[in-house]
C-alpha cells in the first residue's frame, strides 16, 4: 500500500513470499517489473481478503422491538396520496389529511413515518397532527431520532424541572386544558431559570384556557429580556378586556379620538361632510407604550404617530367606542371615514371587531367596505358572522354584478375572506359564478384579463369536496389552451385531487 | 392483479409525464373506453381535433399511442392505465376495435417469429468478409488501448498515487477518453470509477485495489487465448464488446416464474442505467436486467419491483451468468408476496464463490431473512438470526427500514459489492417496500 502511494521509484517493493498459501502465489509473481508485479499481488491480496469473508457473531444489537399496534394502518392509495404532498404537489393539503386520517381512525403505514416525522420536524404547525396519526410504530421510531423529539411521549408533571423541552411543552399543554390556573403556578415555578428559548415555547401554550387569573404572570413577562416573550405577553392581555394594559391603552386613547360637541346641525355637518369625530396623534411613543407592545417603527408607507395610535385603538374592547364616542358601531364607521384618519381608524377597529366578535360592528364594517373599493383588511370581519348569517350576504353578492371580473366583484372578494370549509350552497353559487363568466368570454362579450380567478388555490381548499364531479362536469368543455383556463384547471385539479384524497382515506 | 397508483406512476419517464397524466383523469376527457382480456383501449381528447387513441397490453405491461409525443410511455398511456387502475366500471367489456385487434395480433406475431428465428437462424448475410474485417481491426485497436493502460497504470504506481492524485482526476479522464476511441468501453467506465473512488474516506485501499483488478483484466486479455472459453466471453464484455441482443434472444431461454426483487437506478456520466434483479420460483436462479436511458428520461424495462411474471430468460454468455434479457412474457403478472430469505453467512459464501470464479464481479444480489438494523456511532448494521453481521452502506432510506422492521426481523432484499451492503427491498407482512438510495 505503501509502496503503491509513493511510487515505485521512491520506495521498494517488499518481499512478497511468505509460508501460507497466498504467499506462495506471491513468491511466483515475475519481480522484473516492479510495478506490475506490485499490481498483480494488490489484486491477489485483495481477491483473497473478499473471497475468504467470514461472518464474525456480532456484538451488536438491534433496537428494542415495539408493541403492536390495534389501529389499523391506511390503504397504499391513502397512503400515495400523502407521499406525493411530501414530495410538495399541494403541500398546503397537508392538514386537512392528517386530520382526515385521525378522523378515520386509521394511522400512517411504517414506510412513510420517516418522511412524516421530517416533515414535522420542519414545520411546527403540522407537529400535533402528525404526532397523532404516527401510532405506536410513529412514537417508537421517534422515540430513537433525536432529530424527533418533538413526539416525545408524555412526560410527567414531576418532571417538569429536568425534561426535555418538548415534553415539557406537553405536559403544560395538558395541564393548561384542564387546569389554566396550575399551569401558570407550574410554569412560574421555573421560569426564571428556564432560557430564553424554553420561555418563548411556553408563551405559545398559554393561548389555550386564558383568563383573569394570568394577569399578574403575564404582567410581570412584560418586563421579560426576550422580545418574543414581551410581545406574546402583551398581545394576551390585550385578549383580556379587564387587564391593567388594556386599561392603560384607553387611558392613553381617550383623549386622541373624540366626539366633537354638537357643532352646528346634523344637516350643516352632513352637506360639509364634517365628522362628529376628532383625531389628535400622540405625541411621543414612550417607553410605557413599548413595554405594552406598542411596536414603534411603522410598516412602509405609513407615518409613524399614525401607526402608533392605530395599535392603540386596536387593542381596545370594540364597545368602548359606543359609550366614549356616544355613536352606534354604524355612526362611528361613517364618521371615522369622514375623518382624515379613516385609514388609522377602521383597520384598528375591525380587528378588535373580530377580537370582540361583535356582530354590529362586523355589519358596520362590512356594508362600509363592500361599497368602498376592496379592502381585505376590513372584509375579514366577516369571519366573525355565523355561515347561516354570512352564506345569504355572499350569495346574494355573487349573483348580482356578474360581469364584475376578479377584485371588482364584492361577492368574490367577500367569499376570499370566508374562512372553509364551505357548504355546498356556497360552493355552488361560485361554481355558478365561474361558469356565467366562462360562458359569457366563450361568447365574446366579456374580457376576463390575468386576475379573472385571483388565488384558484385558497378557492379549492375551501371548497366542499362533494362538488368535485360537478364542477369537473361543469367545465369539460373548457379547453386547456384558453388563456384564462389555467387558473380554472388548478382550482379543478386541487378539488379532484382533495375528493379523492379523502375518498381514499374513508374507504 | 390489481395496479396500485404508485406502481403505475412508477412507469412514468419523468415527474412531468406523471403530472400530465394525472390531469387526464377525468373520465369526460375519454371516449371509447374498453377491456379484452389483458388489453385496454380508449380514445383521449387533446389539445388537436382529433382525439388520441390509445391502447396497453395489461400483460407487460405495453404501450401504444397515436400522439406525437417521443417520451414513452406518454401522458395518455399512463392517465389510461390511471384510469384502469381507479374506476375499472368504466372500461365496457367488448371486442377491441380493428386497430387494438390488430396491434395485439402484431405482438403475438412478432414473438411467434422470434422462436421460429430462433430455429431457422436467419442472420442476416450481409458481407461475411467485411464483417470480419471490421471485427479484427477493433481488435487490434482494443489490443493497443489495453497495452497502453496497463504501462499507463504502471506509470501511476511507479511515481506514486498519493502524488499523481493530488493533481486532480484530470489525467484519468482523458486517459478514459482515450479508451473510448480504442473502442474499448467498458475499460473506460472502470477507470472512470476508479477515478470517482479518490474523493471517498478511505480511498487509497478502494483505489489500489480498483486499479489491481483492471490491471488483472488487462492481462487476462493478453492471455486470453490460455483461458477457458466462458472466462473470455466475460473479459470481452468488460472490456466493452455488445452482444448482439437480437442474436442473443434466439437462444433458447430459461422458463420460470420470476420474481421482481427490486429495482435500481444510477447515473453513469449522463446515461442512466437501471439493474432490475430477478429470481426464478422454482429453479431459484438470479438474473440481473440492465435498462439504459440518456438524460432526464428514465429507463424503460417495463418490470415492476414487488410483482412476479411467467416467462423466458436469455443469459448473455460468460462465467457469472446474472446478466440477462426477458426473451417472453406470457403471464399477467402477480404481486409479490415475500421476498426469498437466506442467512448472511450462506449469502457471503455464495458470494465468494462467484468472486473467486471472476474477479471483476461488482455486485450480487443478496436475498437476506429475517435481519434486523443496528446502529451505533452512525454505522449501521444488518444482524440475522444466527448474530452474523454486514455494515450498510450510506442510504437515504435508513430509517424506513427501521420504521418497517419495528425492531423484529424482516426480510431485505440488498447488493453487495464486497464491502457494503446497499438495501434495495424490503417485504413485510406481505407488503413489498422499495427503498432510495
Amino acid at each position: 500500500m505503501k509502496t503503491a502511494l509513493l511510487g515505485t521509484d521512491r520506495i521498494a517493493l517488499p518481499e512478497l513470499g511468505s509460508s501460507d498459501n497466498v504467499g506462495a502465489l506471491l513468491s511466483q509473481l515475475d519481480r522484473s517489473n516492479r510495478e506490475a508485479s506490485l499490481l498483480a499481488a494488490a489484486a491477489v491480496v485483495s481477491l483473497h481478503r473478499q473471497c475468504g469473508t467470514v461472518t464474525v457473531p456480532s456484538e451488536k444489537s438491534g433496537f428494542p422491538t415495539c408493541k403492536s399496534d390495534d389501529t389499523p394502518g391506511c390503504g397504499s392509495n391513502a397512503a400515495s396520496y400523502l407521499k406525493r404532498m411530501l414530495q410538495g404537489q399541494f403541500p398546503h393539503l397537508l392538514p386537512e389529511f392528517l386530520s382526515a386520517l385521525a378522523g378515520s381512525g386509521h394511522r400512517l403505514p411504517e414506510e412513510v413515518l420517516p418522511d412524516a416525522l421530517d416533515a414535522g420536524r420542519k414545520d411546527i404547525k403540522l407537529r400535533n397532527l402528525i404526532a397523532g396519526v404516527i401510532g405506536k410504530r410513529g412514537e417508537w421510531l421517534a422515540s430513537l431520532n433525536e432529530e424527533w423529539d418533538f413526539v416525545a411521549a408524555k412526560a410527567d408533571v414531576k418532571d417538569w424541572e429536568t425534561a426535555s423541552r418538548p415534553s415539557r411543552v406537553s405536559v403544560l399543554r395538558e395541564l393548561r386544558k384542564n387546569n389554566p390556573p396550575d399551569a401558570i403556578g407550574l410554569l412560574a415555578s421555573t421560569w426564571k431559570q428556564d432560557g430564553p428559548e424554553d420561555r418563548v415555547a411556553f408563551m405559545e401554550e398559554l393561548q389555550i384556557g386564558l383568563h383573569s387569573g394570568d394577569e399578574d404572570f403575564l404582567e410581570s413577562a412584560l418586563d421579560d429580556r426576550r422580545k418574543e416573550v414581551r410581545k406574546k405577553s402583551a398581545e394576551l392581555l390585550v385578549r383580556l378586556p379587564e387587564s391593567k394594559l388594556v386599561g392603560r391603552m384607553i387611558e392613553r386613547t381617550r383623549a386622541l379620538v373624540t366626539a366633537s360637541g354638537a357643532s352646528g346641525s346634523k344637516l350643516l355637518r352632513a352637506l360639509t361632510r364634517q365628522s362628529k369625530i376628532q383625531v389628535t396623534l400622540p405625541e411621543v411613543c414612550d417607553e410605557s407604550m413599548r413595554r405594552d407592545g406598542i411596536e414603534p417603527t411603522p410598516p412602509k408607507g405609513m407615518g409613524e404617530k399614525a401607526w402608533w395610535l392605530r395599535q392603540m385603538v386596536a387593542a381596545i374592547p370594540i364597545t368602548f367606542w359606543n359609550d366614549h364616542l356616544g355613536l352606534q358601531a354604524g355612526q362611528c364607521v361613517q364618521d371615522a371615514e369622514k375623518t382624515d384618519y379613516a385609514k388609522v381608524l377602521l383597520p384598528a377597529w375591525a380587528t378588535a371587531t373580530k377580537r370582540g366578535r361583535h356582530v354590529e360592528w362586523t355589519q358596520a364594517i362590512l356594508e362600509y367596505a363592500l361599497g368602498a373599493n376592496t379592502n381585505f383588511q376590513l372584509l375579514s370581519v366577516v369571519e366573525v358572522l355565523p355561515p347561516t348569517h354570512r352564506d345569504p350576504i355572499v350569495i346574494k353578492l355573487l349573483s348580482s354584478d356578474r360581469n364584475l371580473v376578479g377584485y371588482a366583484q364584492p361577492g368574490f372578494n367577500l367569499l376570499q375572506c370566508c374562512p372553509g370549509p364551505w357548504s355546498e350552497q356556497l360552493g355552488r353559487a361560485l361554481l355558478e359564478f365561474l361558469q356565467f363568466q366562462v360562458k359569457q368570454n366563450q361568447e365574446g362579450k366579456l374580457q376576463l384579463t390575468y386576475i379573472w380567478f385571483p388565488n384558484p388555490e385558497q378557492f379549492s381548499m375551501n371548497m366542499p369536496v362533494a362538488l368535485a364531479t360537478e364542477a369537473q362536469e361543469m367545465f369539460a368543455n373548457v379547453a386547456g389552451d384558453h388563456p384564462f383556463s389555467k387558473p380554472l384547471h388548478t382550482f379543478l385539479e386541487i378539488l379532484q385531487f382533495r375528493s379523492k384524497m379523502l375518498k381514499e382515506i374513508h374507504k | 392483479m390489481h395496479w396500485t397508483t404508485e406502481q403505475i406512476l412508477k412507469l412514468a419517464p419523468d415527474a412531468a409525464s406523471a403530472k400530465a397524466a394525472q390531469g387526464l383523469l377525468a373520465p369526460k376527457k375519454w371516449t371509447s373506453l374498453g377491456v379484452h382480456e389483458t388489453a385496454i383501449w380508449g380514445a383521449c381528447q387533446g389539445s388537436g381535433s382529433n382525439p388520441y387513441h390509445t391502447q396497453i397490453d395489461l400483460a407487460e405491461p405495453a404501450f401504444k399511442c397515436s400522439c406525437p409525443s417521443r417520451k414513452f410511455p406518454c401522458k395518455h398511456g399512463l392517465a389510461l392505465f390511471l384510469l384502469f387502475a381507479e374506476q375499472p366500471s368504466l372500461f365496457a367489456k367488448t371486442a377491441p376495435p380493428d386497430t387494438v385487434a390488430s396491434w395485439l395480433k402484431g405482438r403475438s406475431d412478432r414473438a411467434a417469429k422470434k422462436d421460429t428465428a430462433a430455429t431457422t437462424k436467419s442472420r442476416d448475410p450481409k458481407d461475411p468478409e467485411a464483417q470480419a474485417k471490421t471485427a479484427a481491426r477493433r481488435l487490434d485497436r482494443v489490443k493497443e488501448g489495453a497495452l497502453e493502460l496497463q504501462r499507463w497504470l504502471e506509470d501511476m504506481v511507479r511515481t506514486g498515487l498519493a502524488g499523481n492524485l493530488s493533481r486532480g482526476t484530470a489525467p484519468w479522464e482523458s486517459q478514459a477518453a482515450r479508451l473510448v476511441d480504442a473502442q474499448a468501453p467498458g475499460l473506460a467506465r472502470l477507470l472512470k470509477e476508479a477515478a470517482a473512488l479518490s474523493t471517498r474516506e478511505g480511498w487509497q485501499e478502494h483505489l489500489l485495489e480498483q486499479m489491481a483488478l483492471l490491471y488483472l483484466l488487462l492481462e487476462g486479455f493478453r492471455r486470453s487465448a490460455d483461458l477457458p472459453e466462458d472466462l473470455q466471453d466475460e473479459i470481452q464484455s468488460l472490456i466493452g464488446w455488445k452482444r448482439d441482443q437480437q442474436e442473443l434472444l434466439q437462444d433458447v431461454g430459461i422458463a420460470d416464474e420470476w420474481n421482481v426483487l427490486g429495482q435500481r437506478t444510477l447515473l453513469e456520466d449522463r446515461l442512466q442505467v437501471q439493474r432490475t434483479w430477478l429470481k426464478g420460483t422454482s429453479t431459484g436462479r438470479e438474473a440481473m436486467i440492465l435498462a439504459f436511458a440518456y438524460g432526464n428520461q428514465a429507463p424503460f424495462s417495463g418490470l415492476i419491483p414487488g410483482t412476479c411474471f411467467d416467462g423466458e430468460l436469455v443469459f448473455f454468455p460468460g462465467r457469472l451468468g446474472l446478466r440477462a434479457l426477458v426473451k417472453t412474457r406470457s403471464e399477467a403478472t402477480r404481486q409479490l408476496q415475500n421476498l426469498p430469505g437466506e442467512s448472511i453467512a450462506r449469502s457471503v459464501a455464495k458470494w465468494s464463490d462467484c468472486k473467486a470464479n471472476c474477479p471483476w464481479l461488482e455486485r450480487f444480489p443478496f436475498e437476506l431473512g429475517r435481519v434486523v438494523p443496528a446502529t451505533a456511532h452512525g454505522h449501521w448494521w444488518i444482524i440475522d438470526e444466527a448474530k452474523a453481521e454486514l455494515p450498510l452502506s450510506p442510504f437515504r432510506d435508513v430509517w424506513k427500514v427501521v420504521a418497517l422492521s419495528g425492531g423484529h426481523p424482516i426480510n431485505l432484499f440488498a447488493e453487495w459489492d464486497g464491502h457494503s451492503l446497499l438495501p434495495v427491498s424490503v417485504c413485510v407482512d406481505e407488503r413489498f417496500v422499495e427503498l432510495n438510495a
